[in-house]
């Protein structure tokens, strides 16, 4: 028998389990400390999400667990989107599309590469129950979609429509577009993936983890007048072929300027560009981010959070970097880890979500709901 | 959990304890030799008290080095008692700083939880280091290895796991099965 899904939050309050009324727009990213998940209601109950991480259910979506909890269907789920494979954005994404049995998908073509099918299949070996990585959970994602017979994903690249005009009982017409990743991060992909193929007779070994997040979809809405940004984990480099330079430099995508920016690549310095802030936002914008804690990298760092806070005084992050106390040990379990290690941390996150909603076709700022971890960013550190 | 050392080098397992079945997969056929007896003096951790990827901590109930020596040389058992278990994949290998960074996975207290540590290359045993690379999978022990004659240290031991090299016939299997995702995909 399956187990009942947990709740996200381990005490949920009655204000958290409202759904949004079907002509209120909504936005909730879920950030546990490491990983995140977004999800958007764009009205009369359709939603779609971008990305994957896990709840408090060992394995399960968070994005599951979260419409649970706000008593919507999953069925209500029509479009996922992959941003990207790493493993903070995708566990947990093989039973997300399991469940969301209508919904369809969007990836960068790479995914359906037989050279990148090739790569996830020769890295996927058992090597171990514990040795998590983002190819094995690719490999359960796209065995499911070939199961229930989705094999035409939408594929996401530079000014791309994915839907729209769609028709809405607010009123307010919806179009999804994706912005990135450009042809240049597509072609460096499938080129790092045919040099990280082994060679016959090469001893094993767990998948290395790629160093820039080439392939990141940037996805923007606009659902009438208002406009969001997803940024991804897109990352700069300088390059008018990659990065948010290629969007900006960009003719072909929509215009109108977003109100709610999903900040990319954790706040990071490598996910920033000024002109994103001047030309593709409006003055002041909301801005949501998802922490990332793992061993020594933490982020945002407090530089990345007073850049941020310069741009805008909206700003939040889905949880908090502070007090995540590694989990009780024997004593001279501890006194080892001293003796031995030169540094040790333990990913404990603290999950927590920043919500924001308004009303289609209002004039009226986004509403902010912070739950569990979630906070200020100026308080973040 | 408990390993036990026998007259040969090579670590056996024994089935005691609740969690020795699920670790010991991932041991595999991995050699972890005995440490060098170090008398009846209370050792402090240091570097210099590894041997083979076992480092001692502390000699907990101490036996005279002339002693010591007899029994060494007769080469009785010894077991582990294990205290605490994770599983580490390397991540980051620092050549200058002779240190290597890896995640770890709790294998004793199964909540989930994972850890960053960096440990220095020098607590990799000599007939491992080879094993030492990004991706590299490895047991990090932390418990107490008990000696028949009655010697009990308190020990750190770093197991790399030799996994198998990728065949001709798995990376063929690999591509045909990519090639039969993307044909699935409508892709090339």
């Amino acid at each position: 028998m399956k187990a009942k899904r947990l709740p996200l939050l381990s005490a949920p309050t009655e204000a958290y389990q409202r759904p949004p009324a079907p002509n209120e727009i909504e936005v909730t990213v879920i950030g546990p400390g490491f990983g995140e998940a977004v999800l958007c209601h764009i009205g009369d109950n359709r939603w779609f999400l971008i990305d994957s991480c896990v709840g408090r259910g060992a394995g399960e979506s968070a994005s599951l667990s979260y419409l649970a909890d706000i008593g919507v269907d999953p069925v209500n789920v029509f479009l996922i989107i992959i941003s990207h494979w790493d493993d903070d954005h995708c566990r947990g994404m093989a039973n997300l599309v399991e469940c969301c049995a209508k919904a369809e998908t969007a990836m960068s073509q790479a995914f359906v590469k037989k050279d990148f099918a090739a790569y996830v299949a020769t890295y996927s070996s058992p090597l171990t129950q514990q040795a998590r990585s983002g190819v094995k959970e690719i490999r359960e994602t796209l065995a499911t979609l070939i199961k229930t017979g989705r094999t035409t994903p939408k594929l996401a690249g530079p000014d791309r429509r994915l839907y729209g005009p769609l028709a809405s009982g607010h009123g307010a017409p919806v179009s999804i577009w994706t912005l990135a990743p450009s042809d240049e991060e597509y072609d460096r992909f499938l080129a790092w993936i045919a040099n990280e193929m082994p060679a016959i007779g090469e001893t094993r070994r767990v998948v290395v983890p790629r160093i820039r997040n080439d392939l990141s979809v940037v996805v923007q809405v606009t659902i009438g007048d208002d406009a969001i940004l997803f940024g991804g984990d897109l990352e700069e480099e300088g390059n008018p072929l990659t990065g948010w330079s290629a969007i900006l430099a960009s003719a072909g995508r929509p215009l109108a300027p977003a109100t709610l920016f999903k900040i990319p690549h954790h706040g990071s310095s490598t996910g920033d560009h000024p002109s994103v802030w001047n030309q593709m936002l409006s003055a002041d914008p909301l801005a949501i981010l998802a922490p990332f804690r793992n061993g020594k990298v933490s982020l945002p760092t407090t530089n990345d959070v007073a850049r941020t806070l310069k741009y805008t005084t909206q700003a939040y992050a889905s949880t908090n970097l502070r007090g995540i106390a590694p989990p009780p040990m024997d004593r001279v379990v501890q006194k080892a880890i001293q003796e031995v290690t030169k540094s040790f941390t333990t990913i404990r996150p603290e999950l927590g979500l920043v919500r924001a909603r308004k009303i289609a076709g209002s004039n009226t700022p986004w509403a902010i709901e912070l739950f569990g971890g979630a906070t200020e960013l100026r308080q973040v550190r | 959990m408990w390993l036990e050392n026998g007259t040969s080098t090579a670590l056996r397992l024994s089935t005691l304890g609740s969690t020795s079945k699920e670790v010991a997969p991932n041991i595999g056929d991995v050699a972890l030799r005995a440490a060098p007896p170090r008398g009846s003096v209370t050792l402090d951790a240091t570097i210099d008290h590894i041997s083979d990827g076992v480092r001692i901590l502390e000699q907990v109930l101490p036996v005279a080095p002339l002693q010591l020596a007899h029994l060494h040389h007769l080469q009785l058992k010894s077991r582990l008692e294990v205290l605490q278990s994770w599983e580490g994949i390397v991540i980051d290998i620092d050549e200058e700083r002779g240190e290597f960074k890896a995640r770890l996975s709790d294998l004793t207290n199964r909540g989930g939880d994972e850890s960053e540590a960096i440990f220095d290359k020098r607590d990799v045993g000599a007939n491992e280091i080879d094993l030492l690379r990004v991706g590299g999978i490895f047991q990090w022990l932390v418990g107490y290895r008990k000696h028949s004659y009655g010697q009990m240290e308190r020990v750190s031991a770093i197991v790399f796991r030799r996994l198998p090299a990728w065949h001709a016939e798995d990376l063929a299997r690999a591509q045909s099965e990519g090639e039969a995702i993307a044909a699935a995909f409508g892709a090339d």
